[in-house]
């Protein structure tokens, strides 16, 4: 029935079932390239024992004497946003991801931001929504490659590429699934997220991907420390400009809620942990009578911490980091609800990214490496790269299972980049949405309802006269206002999708509605949805309603008028006929929520059955 | 590993100086958020009065809106009728036999009545079904383009010719049909109009009503020169001015023709006239036999914020406009052609959506809640509204969403 189509939910089994499948066959992908690694690392492993014998063992153990340590900042930043980067892949495996990604987390984050940022992420919101299954799987494999590639490539190239990967996809991740962070829509605070967690994936990468020796004096972590205080007052005084809701709670049941106690209401009825949910509650009613107070608690704090790290003094600066991580601790905790939870987390939001890029900074600034100078030249002008594979491997034991686990890890990037770019590149939908709406094709064999219509020109028309060609039968209504149009527009597509074998396929829709049977209204019906040009396009009727009433129990559809001004209640199906003039398959035609994504779904779906029958022997 | 003394802070000015522009620069770009300039003024324009009624020597019909009024898919327009013989409205709608959410324009003349179904969602034209015999049987006529949304955009005359208002064309434009409502053609654009010597003078920026004065067809249009009335009759093949003279009180605003009611020997103008000030709002409506001699009302004035909901024929020659006033009540006026003054009705029920002609000489007033119609009648004689029927109509909510 028109309207009350079954609609696509978030968690619909059919395409839930999809997507665990993909992982599934992916994963062992994955997992035979796993075992191809055991197998490079004992071949490189053996080769290592050959070659090294005890005069190059003490030439490596002294040239490994001599090489410094990973710089410990880098190594925190390394190792901890490798770990987010595979918990970020693991949420992105949620079952509501395939669905629930485009309206819950990409359309949202975009909606009060300006056109420009919209048109910008529409663009992967209708990409992801017409290859849910493969754009899911591929944020799982691509995130969790990256982030086995930072914890297994320590350094050289391969880390300096971990860290590329991380702020390319970042910044990916950034425009598209946060919406430029939302610095571009009102009403955003620190404590909401700005300016996008991802964005300290991307800053953290970007220090990851800098040469070695950047990191060997405390000037890279004054920096650091300075663009962090740099944000942090900027921050400050966002909060603190008047007129943006922050400075008041709510003063009564019936007035409006402040800015900042509106969203810990709204993040407190979320689906969490009791405990967390109580605590929501308490920091909402606490800020709701305290509005003023609480705002001002954390301007000043932001500012304070700004003002610390841009001082470069020792002790401020200390100050600054621990009370700058504490205020990110309890902000994630009481305002970002661990960024997880409630709704489609994809990542624990910016607080932890935060409070980390604040302790590698402070790192980074007062435990530099203790090494010459000279060492430090002689590792930064020979890298490992330019020695010879053979002489890598003597000098470093570790460096067999580093590079087949790096490559490893690549590879798992390269599972998610491969089927995501090949879908992103299609222009049609993948049909498992068709599949959610209306359930598979239903395969049949029976001899095909005849039937003796006219066709919108007043021609006559009969099945027979078709046989020889595929023939899809549906009902429309030339006046419906919502399913009918693009139930047509999906035959139009699918015709389109044939290509040369349109030639060899009719489309024939059979009206539907009782009062309107004269071929003026197939005729406007024709021009309005573009379908005059359709040379395998009839559009029958009945040259008396009793005559249209027969078809319909022929083909076992039904049409009834509604009550109260709604739309005609009809079938809405697709019979395919094969050249043989026997049925061979039923389509449910709902076209759901009728989005271009579900009806391009529909379109491929209803092409590759088309070729089926015309194929079959 | 080896503790290296801190830098002496250097550039704290130029870092705060950072903060602060990106602040300003976050703040500008919230300010320009797209809720900016969304509601820009209606204030010039009159609300689209599509409730209405019309009567037929076998009875009067009315379509009203119905279900959930804030959602534009969840509200369903429906056609009540009710016999000249019985006090008991019914509802007809199933006759249009498709989704009603764009609303329904009503014409009438003698026995015939015509419906037209404004597009709503993907449907573009406009499906049209007549009747002769009191809804006993429809047939069906076919508007190619989408009526537009006025509720004289829509009228027949007795020799079976035809008028609507079309939204094909991006201005407007004005097709006619001889006889089976079925085949239309496009009789006169807005920008044609605005070519005459009329639209030179009234720079006409919409097509608002059709009409029929005897035989010849009739335009209104709403004008941007202010006093400037815009009525056409297309008289001898030719556009000619047919407007009346406006009361100097009204006569330094913008005028709209709001509607072009078909009486027994002429047509009704109902027109309004906003300004000189935005908020200064008032309707007037002018009778006339032959287009050339008129007899005006004085101007009805509108409080602020009150707009008219419905106007209509009732009784014959009395022209009923219903105003819904700030609070939210509405206020009901007569004007006869014989008085052409303003006479105010006792206040109608506040969910009254439109009048009707009543049985003997009786007014109904068709209110709606949601989905249910309340009839009340005033008889001549009384002094209040009495409940008469209430019906409850079955509406698919959400049979229309996508």
């Amino acid at each position: 029935m028109p309207g009350m189509n079954a609609g696509l939910h978030t968690n619909s089994p059919t395409v839930v079932a999809a997507f665990h499948r993909t992982l599934l066959h992916q994963g062992l992908v994955v997992a035979l390239l796993m075992a191809l690694l055991l197998v490079a690392w004992n071949v490189l492993r053996t080769r290592q024992l050959r070659i090294t014998g005890d005069a190059v063992d003490h030439r490596a153990g002294r040239l490994a004497a001599l090489s410094a340590p990973e710089p410990l900042a880098r190594r925190v930043l390394r190792v901890s946003f490798g770990l987010l980067w595979i918990l970020d892949g693991i949420l992105q495996g949620q079952s509501s991801m395939p669905l629930g990604m485009a309206p819950q987390v990409l359309q949202p984050a975009a909606a009060s931001s300006p056109t420009w940022v919209q048109h910008v992420d529409g663009v992967m919101a209708t990409i992801w929504s017409y290859h849910p299954i493969s754009l899911s799987t591929a944020a799982v494999w691509i995130q969790i490659g990256i982030g086995v590639l930072l914890l297994v490539a320590p350094r050289g190239t391969w880390s300096r590429l971990a860290g590329v990967a991380s702020v390319g996809w970042g910044i990916v991740v950034w425009v598209f699934g946060e919406a430029f962070g939302q610095v571009f829509a009102p009403g955003q605070s620190w404590l909401f997220g700005l300016p996008g967690a991802v964005l300290f994936y991307c800053v953290a990468g970007a220090l990851v991907a800098l040469p070695e020796r950047s990191w060997s004096t405390p000037r890279l972590g004054r920096a650091i420390l300075r663009v962090m205080g740099v944000l942090f007052v900027g921050m400050a005084l966002l909060q603190a400009w008047p007129g943006r809701g922050f400075w008041h709670g709510q003063a009564s049941p019936h007035t409006n809620a402040g800015t900042l106690t509106s969203m810990l209401q709204q993040m407190a009825h979320s689906p969490q942990p009791q405990l967390l949910a109580s605590w929501l509650s308490a920091f909402a009613a606490f800020d709701a009578a305290h509005g003023w107070g609480v705002n001002l608690v954390v301007v000043l704090v932001l500012a304070a911490v700004g003002i610390t790290l841009l001082s470069a003094r020792p002790g401020l600066v200390r100050v600054g980091v621990v009370v700058g991580i504490v205020l990110c601790l309890a902000t994630w905790v009481l305002v970002q609800d661990l960024g997880v939870l409630g709704g489609v987390g994809t990542d624990p939001n910016s607080m932890i990214p935060t409070a980390l890029l604040f302790f590698a900074g402070y790192l980074a600034l007062t435990m530099v490496p203790d090494v010459d100078a000279s060492t430090v030249v002689a590792i930064g002008s020979t890298p490992a790269a330019r020695r010879p594979l053979r002489e890598r491997l003597a000098l470093d034991p570790t460096y067999a299972f580093r590079s087949a686990a790096a490559l490893c890890a690549v590879g798992i990037v390269l599972v998610g980049v491969v089927p995501g770019a090949a879908a992103a590149a299609d222009p049609h939908a993948s049909p498992i949405l068709a599949e959610a709406i209306n359930g598979s094709p239903q395969a049949t064999n029976a001899p095909a309802p005849l039937f003796h219509l006219i066709d919108q020109y007043g021609r006559p028309v009969a099945l027979a006269r078709l046989r020889g060609k595929a023939v899809a039968v549906t009902f429309l209504d030339p006046v419906c206002t919502s399913a009918c149009p693009t139930i047509a527009q999906e035959l139009r597509d699918a015709d389109e999708l044939l290509g040369n074998a349109a030639s060899k396929v009719e489309l024939v829709a059979i009206d539907a509605n009782p009062r309107y049977v004269t071929t003026n209204y197939l005729q406007a019906f024709d021009e309005e949805e573009h379908l005059t040009s359709m040379r395998n396009w009839l559009y029958l009727t009945g040259a008396t309603p009793a005559k249209l009433r027969r078809a319909w129990h022929a083909f076992g559809a039904y049409s009834a008028l509604s009550p109260a001004g709604a739309m005609v209640a009809h079938s809405e199906l697709v019979d395919v006929i094969g050249p043989d003039g026997r049925l061979r398959y039923l389509l449910n035609a709902d076209p759901g929520p009728g989005t271009e994504a579900t009806q391009s779904s529909f379109s491929v779906l209803l092409a590759t059955t088309l070729r089926k029958v015309l194929s079959a022997p | 590993m080896t503790f290296r003394s801190l830098g002496r802070p250097t550039s704290l000015a130029l870092a705060l100086g950072l903060a602060l522009g990106g602040t300003a620069a976050l703040l500008s770009t919230s300010a320009s958020g797209p809720a900016a300039g969304a509601t820009r003024a209606r204030a010039l324009g009159w609300p689209s009065a599509l409730a209405t009624s019309v009567d037929t020597p076998s009875g009067s019909w009315a379509t009203v809106a119905m279900g959930h009024l804030r959602q534009r898919l969840n509200t369903f327009w429906q056609l009540l009728y009710r016999p000249s013989a019985s006090s008991d409205w019914s509802n007809q709608v199933k006759a249009t036999a498709t989704a009603t959410n764009g609303g329904l324009v009503l014409a009438a003349a003698g026995q015939t009545f015509a419906v037209g179904v404004r597009p709503s969602l993907l449907l573009r034209f406009s499906p049209l079904i007549t009747t002769t015999n009191a809804g006993a049987t429809w047939a069906d006529g076919l508007l190619d383009e989408g009526l537009a949304a006025h509720p004289n955009a829509l009228a027949i005359d007795p020799a079976g010719s035809a008028l609507a208002v079309g939204n094909g064309s991006s201005s407007g434009n004005v097709l006619d049909s001889a006889g089976s409502l079925a085949r239309w053609r496009t009789l006169v654009s807005l920008a044609s109009l605005g070519s005459t010597r009329l639209g030179r003078a009234c720079r006409p920026h919409a097509i608002t009503a059709v009409g029929f004065l005897g035989t010849e067809p009739e335009v209104g249009l709403a004008c941007s020169t202010p006093g400037d009335v815009g009525l056409a009759l297309l008289r001898g093949g030719r556009w000619t001015p047919a407007a009346p003279v406006l009361p100097a009180s009204a006569s330094h605003g913008t005028v709209s023709v709001l509607g072009i009611e078909p009486e027994a020997v002429g047509t009704a103008v109902v027109l309004g006239v906003v300004g000189p000030q935005d908020h200064e709002r008032r309707l007037l409506v002018s009778w006339t036999h032959n287009g050339s001699s008129w007899r005006t009302s004085p101007p009805l004035r509108l409080a602020t914020n009150a707009e008219p909901v419905s106007y209509g024929l009732a009784g014959g020659s009395d022209l009923f406009v219903l105003v819904r006033m700030r609070d939210g009540s509405k206020r009901a006026y007569l004007d006869g052609a014989a008085s052409a003054s303003w006479r105010p009705l006792p206040p109608p029920p506040a969910d009254t959506v439109t009048l009707a002609e009543g049985p003997r000489g009786s007014l109904d007033a068709l209110g709606v809640a949601g989905t249910m119609l309340r009839i009340a009648i005033l008889t001549p004689s009384a002094a209040t509204w009495d409940e008469t029927q209430t019906l409850h109509v079955p509406i698919e909510l959400g049979s229309s969403s996508p």
